[in-house]
């Protein structure tokens, strides 16, 4: 019971992080570019990593099966027993890094090799994933 | 001169795509009728409920309130009472466009037959060189021969407005796309690559979301079937905050498109890219009635 109110409470915490995080307007592409420019650090937080679409926007396609009121997509296959499926997160990060290596067809763009996310944004996002 | 018949022949060529292809759904299936029954077949198969003129539904074929949004919209635009002035403003200046006489005393309705009503159904075609016209390119035809400046393709308070009226008088049509003759089939193989070819930093192409994974929700919007997309532009949209609506002719939804998956140097509207494209689209959705202005998100 305490757990199920641990849950219920974070997850709260988690959507009220959600909708405070910027959801990325177009401008905002431009607003990157001068961040980079002005030496501003690269965005490391998986929250924002998973959810703005300049980044990783992972929710566009992967629901996050604990937290269905975070509105999500259903192109993917969704995060849900992540560490059981992916023992070595290295096949983890792969897939994020390019998973057209491994499947041609796919939809999933190439996040790595594309150079839309760093090495290290790839392995904030695996780490975080891999909770659900 | 030398310069241009080189740059139309890489333009033509389809050459200059380098992007690999996405294999789903009609990408190797060898001619137009081919093509489309593949596609077909392969939507029969993912969305089975959408079928005949639903097409030009699209993605609200897939999420009743989406359509319910959209049918207050559409409810609004017919209530002469309600109607939102963006709207009203853009069939009025479309109508004075079309109306105004060229200096030599001529009419856009001049250069079509039947006065443009049901021609757009017939659009694109492919001129006696192999180039694609759009009917907007045929608009800007007509206007060059009464000695009159082309309209910017891009420009949707000129050319979306006058597009969407003259479009309009075909409401109702059928589209009927030939691709019959050698250079019809060449232009419908050129635009056929750029839709199967990945594109920009995301590198997705137009048939990774409207062939592969039609009918499935990206975030919070269903993805359009890319059967029965062309029968209803130029499509009024609104603003995402102000809710005030804008025209966007079918080339400045390509336009849109090629930004979401982040491409660095995107065709304009009118580019004969985007025009071999609207010609391989167009095909896609012979048989649907057009209807020029409808509301989507």
């Amino acid at each position: 019971m305490n757990k199920a109110l641990l849950a219920a409470a974070c997850s709260a915490l988690l959507l009220q992080a959600c909708g405070t995080s910027p959801s990325a307007p177009a401008p905002q592409a431009a607003a990157k570019a001068t961040e980079r420019a002005a030496g501003k650090p690269v965005e490391m937080d998986p929250k924002v990593l998973v959810q703005n679409n300049n980044l990783g926007n992972c929710l566009a396609c992967h629901a996050i099966a604990s937290q269905p009121n975070v509105a999500a997509g259903n192109i993917g296959p969704p995060f849900v027993a992540m560490k059981q499926r992916f023992p070595d997160k290295a096949r983890l990060r792969a897939i994020i890094y390019d998973e057209q290596a491994n499947n041609p067809d796919t939809i999933m763009p190439p996040f790595g090799r594309n150079h839309v996310l760093t090495a290290e944004q790839i392995d904030a996002i695996a780490d975080y994933i891999l909770q659900f | 001169m030398k310069k241009t018949i080189f740059l139309l022949a890489l333009s033509f060529s389809g050459a200059v795509l380098a992007g690999p292809v996405v294999h789903t759904a009609g990408q190797a299936a060898d001619g137009p009728q081919a093509t489309l029954a593949a596609i077909q077949a392969h939507f029969h198969q993912t969305i089975p409920a959408v079928q005949g003129d639903a097409f030009v539904d699209g993605a609200l074929n897939f999420n009743q309130g989406a359509r319910e949004y959209n049918q207050f919209w559409e409810n609004r635009f017919k209530d002469d009472f309600d109607q939102p002035d963006e709207y009203r403003k853009a069939f009025a200046d479309g109508k004075a466009m079309w109306e105004q006489p060229f200096a030599d005393g001529k009419h856009f309705a001049d250069c079509f037959p039947n006065g443009g009503k049901g021609v757009a159904a017939h659009y694109p075609k492919v001129d006696a060189g192999g180039a694609v016209v759009t009917f907007e390119k045929a608009l800007n035809q007509c206007r060059a021969a009464h000695h009159e400046k082309p309209l910017a393709y891009g420009n949707m308070k000129t050319m979306g407005a006058l597009s969407l009226y003259a479009r309009q008088l075909s409401d109702g049509a059928r589209i009927a796309i030939e691709v019959k003759t050698a250079a019809e089939q060449a232009a419908f193989e050129r635009g056929k690559m750029l839709y199967y070819t990945r594109r920009g930093q995301l590198g997705m192409a137009c048939a990774s979301c409207h062939t592969q994974q039609a009918g499935r929700t990206l975030r919070t919007e269903e993805l359009s079937p890319v059967i029965g997309q062309a029968a209803h532009f130029p499509v009024f949209r609104p603003n995402k905050v102000t809710a005030q609506l804008k025209v966007v002719t079918l080339q400045k939804r390509y336009e849109g498109c090629q930004k979401n998956v982040k491409v660095a140097k995107p065709y304009k509207a009118g580019s004969p890219q985007l025009n071999d494209l609207e010609f391989f689209h167009t095909y896609l959705s012979n048989g649907l009635p057009l209807h020029a202005g409808a509301f989507r998100k």
